[in-house]
């Protein structure tokens, strides 16, 4: 299989699983689209990692597919930070999905949380795939819209109404930044593709700091932090694929793609290491005194991201593998912690830890799951 | 575990850089990690069962093996993080012509070191053995548990505080010591503060132009005569048009100038569904015998047949009758007298300004000609200053005509104005005056829709903020402003039809007033397409407003960027706006004890105006998802 195909599947996969559970609605039991969803994330991890050793010897595949909006194509470039995203989104995603079949098995609204997440997944694959910058922000907004809607997906409970009322306007005003750098690089290089050399000459400093104040909203980075805990009413496999996977990831994307546009002046990778540093000690701080296992969870995320931020302002090769890295890593442990900490919820009614105690021995699995999460946000060897 | 390699690799590459502060820092919030996760799982997992706890069992094997599936992803990450770096991580760095970084197992980096790589494992080490020490020598030394409960005091160190009667300090005993001490730095971090002071300072604007505004659409009659006869006379002496040499490059185009096809096709749909929604709702039979959806065919005939003829005399003949028609339907279905003459005499001047524009053109008075056009467009699309007509009727109609003036008249009397952009473009030249007029139409309209309640008069005002946009397009004079525009007007049609045929249901219910609550549960189709036309309305991809939307920032950039950051400002307004509305009316509990609760029993809305709905949403999507195919529907621009 080439290259490009496997490129294909990646997000149509996806996709067309979204379409089938519009289909198989009225046919089918909550439970049985669980397994139709994780089902047709497979291909999509499967093609992810089939990309892989097209793209280990630093080279990329591009694909240009039509043209898209007047003179605007859709171009797709995938190189190995493609990959390492689309792996994080896939895989991550499809372990999300699995364990959304027990969770999800008795709510009627089945059908819209399997649909959202699979297009999340796939707008997520889409946003790091895409060479055009418009397609890039259709897909931003895409996965900003399924956020939005998983996590207003209970829309009576006026704790989730209000959650996603936040999430979307903190992070969709913010993204009105990206918007203008993309208007203003097409306006001055004559392209919306980031691979044209051209780009390198309009990416300037005010396309700098524009693009950064929508991926300090997207990736939680202070001050414009204040959505994720509100965002803790969604059901907890959207508040594993929040912070693991789709979404605050795709700040830490764009952060790290931005070395691809052009060279960095030295006052944007400082405030990259300021903007870091700051959040990593708010959201550690904010996290010691939550008493809510998930807004617990959602303040450490807060101050994990701000370490992957550090180490892309850094920006020495040890630095940004450091914080790529810990960005895979994170993937990994907070979203186990988040399962876990929906394990918890649906056993025992509650995310009070005031109210919680003595789990290990009622729930043996859950608690090694959560041991190894911890221990692994510890940074125990 | 995973953890360690990372950030172990991140302090070396923080202190080889020189940034020693960030690396002490990062330092010291791993140890609050440290404690956030004991605290948490000594909370959770440890200590005595609890009323919550008591009858918890394991969760179901999917859940089980998602959890498995992670932890053991963080097991092969912590033990060799080098197949992430060589795999995944080493190709990024090869693509950014950076030097590969050389990673062992346990994530021991070459690169930062000998002492890095040796002391690093040597620390690690030492410290969990520690921790199991002191694990082990607590254990060993706890009291005797009566009942297989913990007893308060005892082996453990508190540091002096006693503890609580439930045997352990609790999560929130730790939270509560922690925000005591630290009380000055949460109050100083607590940036929503800062944004919620910024949201008062706009609703407090925003109340004070609604308070002039109220005035203005008491006074509306006199109001719109006087500021049209003012406009009228600041276009043609201040901003005169183009000058005599201009007009003599004006030859307009060969052949006759089309509405484009796109916009047409809007009109159609929208008019179509209006009607649908007219006859399919609770109020259908009303609004047969008071003549209403007669009126609505003959009103959209007219507009539709003025907007498929080519010579341009008849074209703006059956275009005028059309608002000539809609006084009509306005008489029979608006309350109040006042609303009544308000519509006249806007259909009135904007009709006749139109058509002396168009005799002056041919008899060679083009300054005369040139503002009497733009008076007309200002008075027929609600623009600054003549914007509170169009609010002044927001309440007075019912939802489906206040759509059809809207979506199908309005946007129809822009196709128009399009056509004479097209057929004459120095007519509009960018001019100050008008794009300032423009940048103000959007930003005022968008700053009062922050304090409304009544969702009829938000789709107005949103109607307002819009136009303020099509005139950028139209009078910035180059084709991606024009197309911008175009493809606005059109999502613009196809949006406004959805939103009041959203409303329609609700208000022929009685469930639509200011203190409506929660109309999602009972109308879900309709909450559905609200979000839809919302987000169209508002440029966001991937509905097809975003088509629209793009263009027009790309236009304003090239005349400033200060009108940019004014429409993007206003576009941001609109959005708070919006996301408020549908929160607070369509979602949340169904009503609370501040609202009425809804009069009937839940019923299915009906089926002609859910297929309406989705119809109208999947329009809105697949253009927004396949611009191209719309671009082909661009037909009659040369």
């Amino acid at each position: 299989m080439t290259a490009a195909t496997l490129i294909l599947i990646a997000p149509s996969s996806l996709l067309l699983g979204a379409a089938l559970q519009l289909l198989v609605a009225k046919l089918c039991s909550s439970r049985t689209k669980g397994i139709l969803a994780a089902l047709f994330c497979l291909p999509s991890v499967l093609a992810v990692i089939g990309l892989i050793p097209s793209v280990r010897s630093g080279q990329a595949v591009e694909l240009k597919l039509f043209q898209w909006d007047g003179p605007l194509a859709l171009v797709l470039h995938v190189d190995a930070l493609s990959v390492l995203f689309a792996f994080m989104g896939t895989f991550l995603g499809a372990a999300v999905l699995l364990y959304s079949i027990g969770y999800m098995a008795q709510d009627k609204a089945a059908t819209r949380f399997f649909c959202s997440m699979l297009v999340f997944i796939g707008a997520f694959v889409g946003l790091v795939f895409s060479a055009n910058l418009f397609i890039f922000y259709l897909c931003w907004e895409v996965v900003g819209l399924c956020s939005f809607s998983l996590v207003g997906f209970w829309y009576t409970n006026p704790e989730a109404v209000s959650g996603a009322r936040k999430v979307l306007l903190m992070t969709h005003i913010a993204g009105y930044g990206l918007l203008a750098a993309i208007i203003v690089i097409y306006s001055r290089a004559g392209t919306a593709l980031w691979t044209d050399p051209a780009v390198a000459h309009a990416f300037t400093g005010g396309v700098f700091f524009l693009m950064l104040a929508a991926l300090v909203a997207k990736s939680v980075q202070f001050p414009l932090h204040t959505w994720i805990p509100e965002a803790m009413a969604a059901p907890t496999p959207v508040s594993a694929l929040l912070h693991a996977a789709c979404y605050v990831k795709a700040g830490v994307y764009l952060a790290v793609r931005m070395y691809s546009f052009g060279p960095w002046q030295p006052t944007w990778g400082l405030s990259l290491i300021c903007v870091g540093t700051v959040t990593i000690a708010v959201g550690v701080m904010y996290a010691m005194v939550q008493t809510d296992l998930k807004r617990m969870l959602a303040f450490s995320t807060v101050s994990q991201i701000g370490y992957m931020m550090l180490g892309i302002g850094i920006g020495t090769p040890l630095a940004i593998v450091a914080g790529l890295l810990h960005c895979l890593n994170h993937g990994f442990f907070k979203g186990g912690l988040f399962l876990t900490a929906g394990s918890v919820q649906h056993a025992s009614g509650t995310r009070d830890m005031n109210k919680l105690g003595g789990l290990a021995s009622r729930m043996p699995q859950t608690t090694l799951s959560w041991l190894i999460g911890a221990g692994s946000m510890m940074g125990i060897p | 575990m995973s953890g360690f390699a990372s950030k172990w690799m991140l302090y070396a590459a923080a202190l080889q850089a020189g940034w020693t502060v960030p690396a002490v820092i990062a330092w010291a919030a791993s140890l609050g990690t440290v404690f956030l996760c004991a605290k948490a799982t000594s909370a959770v997992f440890l200590g005595p069962l609890t009323e919550a706890t008591k009858d918890a069992h394991e969760s179901p094997p999917t859940m089980v093996w998602g959890m498995g599936i992670m932890a053991t992803g963080s097991i092969i990450l912590g033990v060799a993080p080098q197949l992430a770096v060589n795999y995944l991580l080493n190709p990024i760095l090869g693509a950014l012509q950076l030097t590969a970084v050389q990673v062992t197992w346990f994530g021991l980096s070459s690169n930062a070191g000998s002492f890095s790589t040796m002391g690093g494992l040597v620390l690690a080490v030492v410290s969990v053995i520690l921790g199991g020490l002191i694990y082990a020598i607590a254990y060993v030394a706890r009291p005797a548990a009566a009942g297989g409960a913990a007893l308060a005091g005892g082996g453990i160190f508190t540091g002096g505080e006693p503890l609580s009667d439930q045997g352990r300090l609790t999560a929130g005993d730790f939270s509560d010591i922690f925000l005591q001490n630290w009380k000055d730095f949460f109050r100083w971090t607590n940036v929503d503060r800062v944004y919620l002071g910024m949201w008062s300072g706009l609703q407090a604007a925003s109340r004070i132009l609604g308070v002039a505004v109220s005035w203005m659409e008491r006074h509306a009659v006199l109001l719109v005569i006087v500021l049209a006869a003012a406009l009228l006379a600041a276009v043609r002496w201040t901003a005169p048009g183009p000058s005599a040499w201009l007009w003599s490059r004006g030859v307009p185009l060969s052949g006759p100038i089309l509405v484009p096809v796109l916009l047409i096709a809007a009109c159609v749909v929208a008019a179509v569904a209006l009607i649908l929604a007219a006859i399919s709702s609770k109020a259908s039979r009303r609004f047969i015998q008071q003549m209403t959806v007669p009126l609505m065919i003959l009103i959209s005939m007219a507009t539709i047949a003025g907007l498929l003829v080519p010579e341009p005399r008849l074209r703006l003949c059956l275009l005028e009758l059309g608002a000539l028609l809609t006084v009509a339907l306005v008489w029979l279905t608006a309350r109040t007298v006042s609303a009544k003459l308000t519509y006249l005499t806007v259909v009135l001047i904007s009709a006749s300004s139109l058509i002396a524009s168009d005799l002056l053109l041919n008899s060679g008075q083009k300054e005369w000609a040139w503002a009497l056009l733009v008076t007309s467009i200002c008075v027929k699309l609600a623009a600054v200053p003549l914007f509170f007509w169009l609010l002044s009727l927001a309440d007075e109609l019912p939802a489906v005509v206040l759509g059809l003036i809207i979506a199908v008249v309005d946007m129809a009397a822009f196709g128009e104005i399009s056509t004479s952009a097209l057929s004459i473009p120095d007519y509009y030249l960018p001019h100050a005056l008008l794009l300032g007029a423009a940048a103000a139409t959007s930003f005022l309209a968008a700053l009062l829709m922050l304090t409304q309640r009544s969702l009829k008069r938000l789709l107005v005002l949103s109607t307002i903020e819009d136009v303020g946009f099509l005139f950028l397009g139209i009078f910035s004079l180059n084709i991606i402003g024009l197309d911008g525009a175009l493809f606005a007007a059109s999502t613009h049609a196809l949006a406004k039809a959805l939103l009041f045929i959203c409303l329609s249901g609700p208000e022929a219910d009685g469930a639509l007033n200011n203190e409506s609550t929660g109309l999602a549960k009972r109308y879900p189709v309709a909450a559905f397409g609200f979000l839809f036309g919302m987000l169209a309305m508002l440029g966001i991809p991937p509905l097809m407003g975003y088509l629209g939307r793009w263009r027009l920032y790309e236009t304003a950039l090239q005349i400033s960027p200060l009108l940019l950051t004014v429409f993007i400002l206003s576009s941001i307004f609109a959005l708070i706006a919006y996301v408020l509305a549908l929160t607070r009316v369509w979602w949340g509990p169904a009503h609370d004890a501040d609202s009425p609760p809804l009069p009937d029993k839940p019923k299915r809305e009906p089926f002609l105006l859910q297929a309406t709905i989705v119809v109208l949403v999947a329009l809105l999507l697949a253009g927004g998802i396949w611009p191209n195919a719309l671009g082909m529907l661009l037909g009659g621009r040369p």
